[in-house]
């Protein structure tokens, strides 16, 4: 059951990761203008995050289904997940009218029906267990 | 070698973080030199869809896919729950001065705000656009076909709660 648990984590995390990524990368002026929203970043700092992050969060995906890079794309979904955990309660905290930008503009609807602070909060467990869990592949990697 | 507890940041930690950063910005760039739809760096949002006038279906379509934007269903209660447009918030004309304190931050900070209600005949998409304009809320438009309109192009529909 543990062991599992501490394949699935990863694994549902990528498929998230991978899915959001997608949308995103698909819908790049919905994407600015919702991160735009946010209010927290210049007009640079915009643009720049509406055009990368998208494509950091394939890549993580991709980081987080090879057993090599599973623990460290982990911990740098912890970390992103908690970055979008802050923005968007600062945004709740400022009464802003933020579409969280998530999964882009027309969200799968199991997805857009959690509030994102939930889901976020979910996400980074997620991220916990496959962070802190015994690497499994750790034998894999020493030979 | 050892490898550090899983809960302590590691240099592999920051060599993969690094790649992945490198390897976002190279890639999203190229990608967005190259794209029609790219985003422009500084980014410049974009303009309004419409300020004044009424909504096509093509132009209150984008609205709802626009996060600067606000969709208010102006029809009573019962009807929102039942069927609404996707990301609308429901805002019945007849319940307006008892419900607006709930949504002036988010009319503040709309960029443009939709607004809808049954059919073309229908006269309470006008009346809260009349009473919102009286609070000092700028670019309200009327999606004037209403949900009729919205469900008989087969777009999509959600069912919430208000």
């Amino acid at each position: 059951m543990r062991a599992a648990v501490r394949l699935v984590a990863p694994v549902i995390l990528a498929a998230i990761f991978a899915y959001s990524g997608w949308v995103k990368l698909a819908h790049p002026a919905d994407f600015a203008a919702a991160v735009a929203a946010y209010r927290l970043l210049p007009p640079a700092g915009i643009g720049l995050v509406a055009v990368a992050l998208p494509v950091f969060e394939l890549l993580l995906a991709a980081t987080l289904v090879v057993p090599q890079w599973r623990q460290e794309g982990a911990g740098i979904a912890l970390a992103l997940l908690f970055l979008f955990f802050t923005a968007t309660a600062a945004a709740q905290a400022r009464h802003l009218n933020v579409d969280c930008g998530c999964f882009g503009p027309d969200p799968w609807r199991p997805l857009r029906a959690v509030p994102p602070l939930i889901r976020d909060g979910a996400l980074m467990a997620a991220a916990a267990i496959a962070r802190l869990a015994p690497n499994l592949d750790r034998g894999a990697r020493r030979r | 070698m050892t490898r550090p507890a899983p809960w302590r940041p590691s240099l592999r930690d920051g060599k993969v973080l690094l790649a992945l950063a490198v390897g976002s910005l190279s890639i999203g760039w190229t990608l967005n030199r190259i794209r029609p739809d790219a985003v422009p760096i500084p980014y410049v949002p974009r303009k309004p869809v419409v300020v004044s006038g009424d909504l096509t279906l093509a132009e209150f379509s984008a609205l709802t896919h626009d996060a600067t934007a606000l969709v208010l269903d102006a029809r009573p209660g019962i009807f929102y729950e039942l069927g609404h447009v996707p990301g609308a918030l429901s805002l019945p004309e007849e319940d307006f001065a008892a419900a607006f304190p709930r949504f002036r931050d988010r009319l503040e900070s709309a960029r443009v705000v939709a607004v809808y209600c049954a059919d073309p005949d229908c006269e309470d998409a006008r009346q809260l656009q009349s009473h919102l304009t009286a609070r000092g809320v700028a670019n309200v438009a009327v999606y004037p076909d209403g949900w009729q309109g919205w469900s008989g192009a087969h777009r999509p529909a959600e069912k919430s709660a208000r």
